[in-house]
């Protein structure tokens, strides 16, 4: 074959053929998933609720349970018809049957009647058939009926839990929660256990009760300052009288200090059982102190009190739920207490001002988050040392409404104690890291390489990094929560502005200074809502909702407030035809045209209002710019996929085409 | 017209793809154990045949021979994505219980054997037509077969259980066994009462008894008799 004749016609058109035929293909397949993408999706979604369509069809939407609900139920799912109609609710529950747990799905309309009842999950005594077939005297009753629904013949245990377990279901929906049963009696009176718990500590200490809810056994629990805690713990017997009662003092590091025996009581001496002697029941309790929770865990059988194996298991199990509450306590407990804290908080902000304690739930290390007025947040962060079983550091940081750290306060900076293996790094390294902190978001933080670190305290202070993290992210969210308007008004102000009814969907980025708010509101339109706190008067400065369209111009706005300082003999604020010029030149523009602005195109007498505004604005527009490219990322990489699979495939197939089949051909002829 | 009709009754019994021409046996043997599985098989093989064989016939005379193979499995992967897209989103019930049969489509025998031996050569108007007719055929032969085993092996017809059956199923024909015995006696069947059945016997089992020699032009037969002089 002749080399220069490589590039025939017969040879490039079954490449541009094909080549052609794979985008034409490519371009259908594209236009084919953007219509059915929504739709899978949705149906993927649906398929989760598949088997509560048993119950009550529809689509299925899970909601939080109200509060007060009952602790059978599991879950429920809010279910409309095809034009958004509620016809009601399906509940999961899971009660406590005969001698199993049994799961039901209970489906309810919103007046209260049981759509249908099933049983999902159980192991009585009895076949499913028969459970299968009490669920059906369910369907149709209303909810003034159900509790009085017959139970089933033969197994009226089981068929007992259904019933209650539906009867749960139809409170739950039409909201009709009952009052929390009162507690027992104890034996004792609080102060009485509260004499007994000093008697045991052997100081007067002063005894807080922090028992948290849903205890079995440990009725109180006490926190004794820094002497640890104090728990009572109560287990009853069968017959409904204590069978022990015991009072334990747990140190901060959550072992067994002491312990007072105030009843042990077994069984009766009889023919046919003899109670183990006082000082075997006595050497068990000695065994106690000096142990963690984890250790009672560990117990062997031969640890426990022979002749009362029942009543000392019962006791060890009691007390290893009180020392795991305990250590829940510590681990939320703060080393420095809060009327120490206040002050403080108070010189780092620089002035006093109400503080409002904010913490969120769900922190490791952030014990405390106080809104100070409106000047921002302070975040109480400790971190322990395992080891030590000490705090290691302990800080407070002042963030401002941007997410930013204004200050710090280090209260404590106690890496391991110093050894002939270790120095702990000199006191003007460790400072300069700390200096390093104001100004820094969390994202910054994340940021910091291990150079920016103490060298010398690496774990320590980057156990630190962590935390203060942690911290500035949970203020960021309560920023972001925290608005001059309510979210149902500025939504409201936006379908105003838009001019028609949209549907929001909250798009806010994390670590935004003044922007609170981006909702998508469809066809790469969005709606941001941008807020400026005047750090001098802590209060809202400017507050901008604007209506971005597809270009990433803003497409109008409502000036919701703007209030500069307030007239005085020294400053007479710029008159509201000059304001309005400027809130009109925004129109139109977008982010770059607006950061473009230059002195003359601010509102002259309000500089400083109309540059944190302007800046506020630019913010809104960029994080716009950012959502929407991240979108486009993907879609580029989609395309730039396909066109690599097309191209590799082209060139093994032009390969094949041009080296490989002449060959055989010819050979064939020539065979 | 009659001639045009013609093209289109070919496959539904003189030519049944699978019946007659033995093609696409895997989701015959496969989605015949229930009638549902079987019809929507049937339906979403024949819109694939349709739409492919139109266009390759409408590309007949741009597509090079050299790159036609490639060229095909494109546009008919293409139509099954699609396919298989419409009814993930619409039928989601059907999209799951056929599972990976459907994405199988693509390499379905029947299609890619109609584009090579039939839209290329002919018009579009009678490719539809013997696709539609193809796919009509390829249908008939699924829901036949897919109605014995079930009636047979799960005592049922489209899920509707039948009073008597249901007691006294076969679960050999709901097996992948029964899947073959029965296609097996289909084929048999088939080739009694066909149209030429009787009229020509079948000299040997090489290419001249093949029932599509005609609409090959015993191109491969050629092949094999150049191969074997060489």
């Amino acid at each position: 074959m002749n080399k220069k004749k490589i590039f025939t016609k017969e040879n490039i058109m079954p490449v541009i053929v094909l080549t052609v035929i794979c985008f034409v293909i490519a371009a259908v397949l594209g236009v084919a998933n953007m219509l059915t993408e929504d739709r899978i999706e949705f149906n993927e979604e649906q398929k989760k609720y598949e088997s509560l369509k048993v119950v009550i069809d529809g689509t299925f939407e899970e909601v939080e349970k109200p509060a007060g609900a009952p602790d059978s139920v599991n879950g429920m799912f809010k279910v409309t018809d095809g034009d958004g109609n509620i016809k009601g609710y399906a509940v999961t529950l899971k009660v406590q049957g005969y001698a199993s747990e049994i799961s039901v799905t209970v489906g309810v309309t919103p007046d209260g009647t049981v759509t249908k009842a099933v049983v999902t999950s159980e192991a009585e005594t009895h076949g499913q058939a028969g459970m299968a077939n009490y669920t059906d005297r369910f369907a149709g009753v209303t909810k003034d009926k159900v509790a009085e629904v017959d139970t089933y013949t033969d197994a009226t245990g089981s068929s007992t839990a259904i019933r209650g377990a539906i009867v749960d279901a139809v409170n739950t929906v039409t909201g009709n929660m009952s009052e929390p049963e009162p507690e027992p009696a104890l034996p004792r009176e609080d102060s009485e256990i509260i004499t007994l718990a000093k008697a045991l500590l052997g100081t007067d200490t002063e005894l807080t009760d922090v028992t948290p809810d849903k205890m079995e056994y440990a009725k109180r629990i006490y926190k004794a300052g820094n002497d640890g805690y104090v728990a009572y713990v109560l287990v009853m017997s069968r017959y409904g009288a204590p069978e022990t009662e015991t009072l334990v003092h747990v140190g901060i590091d959550g072992t067994i200090k002491g312990v007072n025996k105030l009843v042990w009581k077994t069984s009766d001496s009889s023919d046919m059982y003899t109670p183990p002697a006082v000082d075997v029941v006595d050497a068990f309790y000695a065994k106690l102190p000096g142990k963690k929770a984890s250790d009672l865990k560990a117990l062997q059988n031969s640890d426990l009190v022979s002749g009362a194996t029942s009543t000392s298991t019962g006791l060890r199990d009691a007390l290893v739920e009180a020392l795991e509450a305990i250590e829940i306590l510590i681990s939320k407990d703060m080393p420095t207490p809060e009327n120490e804290l206040i002050p403080m908080i108070n010189s780092l902000v620089g002035e006093q001002l109400e503080l409002t304690n904010v913490t969120p739930d769900g922190l490791e290390n952030t014990k405390r988050i106080y809104k100070v007025g409106n000047k921002g947040y302070v975040a109480y962060t400790v971190v322990m040392n395992t080891r030590y079983g000490r705090p290691e550091t302990e800080t407070l940081v002042f963030v401002g409404n941007d997410g930013k750290i204004i200050d710090f306060t280090k209260i404590v900076w106690r890496p391991s104690d110093p050894s002939d293996m270790y120095t702990p790094p000199a006191a003007d390294i460790v400072d300069a890291f700390y200096a390093k902190l104001p100004g820094k978001k969390a994202s910054d933080l994340k940021a910091l390489q291990s150079s920016d670190l103490v060298s010398g305290a690496t774990s320590t202070s980057t156990n630190l990094r962590d935390a203060l993290v942690e911290s500035l992210e949970a203020v960021e969210e309560l920023i972001i929560k925290d608005m001059p308007t309510s979210e149902e008004n500025v939504k409201a102000l936006a379908i105003t502005l838009v001019g028609k009814d949209v549907e929001f969907v909250d798009v806010t980025p994390r670590g935004m200074s003044n922007v609170r708010r981006v909702f998508s509101i469809g066809n790469g339109e969005y709606v941001v809502y941008t807020v400026v706190i005047n750090a001098r008067y802590g209060k809202a400065e400017t507050e901008t909702l604007l209506y971005v369209g597809e270009d990433g111009k803003i497409k109008n706005l409502n000036k919701m407030t703007w209030s500069p300082s307030p007239a005085s003999d020294k400053y007479t604020p710029p008159s509201e035809e000059t304001v309005n010029a400027f809130y009109a030149k925004l129109i139109g523009k977008n982010a770059a045209a607006i950061s473009d602005f230059g002195a003359t195109d601010l509102v002259s007498g309000a500089t400083n209002t109309s540059t944190n505004l302007q800046s506020a604005i630019v913010e809104g527009l960029e994080a716009v710019n950012a959502i929407k490219a991240e979108c486009d990322c993907d879609n580029a990489d989609y395309t730039a996929r396909i066109i690599g699979i097309v191209l590799l495939s082209l060139s093994v197939l032009g390969f094949a085409a041009y080296k490989i089949v002449p060959k055989i051909t010819k050979r064939r002829k020539n065979g | 017209m009659n001639k045009k009709f013609a093209i289109f009754l070919k496959g539904l019994i003189a030519e049944n793809p699978v019946l007659v021409l033995v093609l696409g046996t895997c989701p015959t043997l496969a989605q015949t154990g229930s009638v549902i599985a079987a019809f929507s098989m049937g339906i979403a093989a024949t819109v694939v045949l349709l739409c492919s064989n139109m266009v390759i016939s409408a590309l007949r005379k741009i597509i090079p021979d050299t790159v036609r193979i490639p060229c095909y499995i494109v546009v008919i992967a293409g139509f099954v994505t699609v396919v298989q897209l419409v009814m993930h989103a619409y039928l989601p019930d059907l999209y799951d219980m056929m599972g990976v049969y459907l994405a199988l489509i693509v390499v379905n025998c029947i299609i890619l054997g109609r584009a090579e031996m039939y839209a290329r050569k002919n018009n579009v108007l009678d490719s539809a037509l013997d696709g539609l007719g193809m796919g009509v055929g390829f249908l008939i032969a699924l829901v036949a077969m897919a109605t014995i085993r079930e009636i047979l092996g799960s005592g049922s017809f489209a899920g509707i259980e039948i009073p008597f059956l249901v007691d006294y199923k076969i679960p050999f024909f709901a097996k992948a066994p029964g899947g073959f015995f029965v296609f097996g006696v289909l084929i048999a069947i088939v080739n009694k009462i066909g149209p030429k059945a009787g009229s020509e016997k079948r000299k040997n089992f090489s290419c001249e008894g093949c029932p599509s020699a005609a609409v090959c032009n015993k191109a491969s037969c050629d092949a094999e008799s150049v191969s074997k002089e060489a």
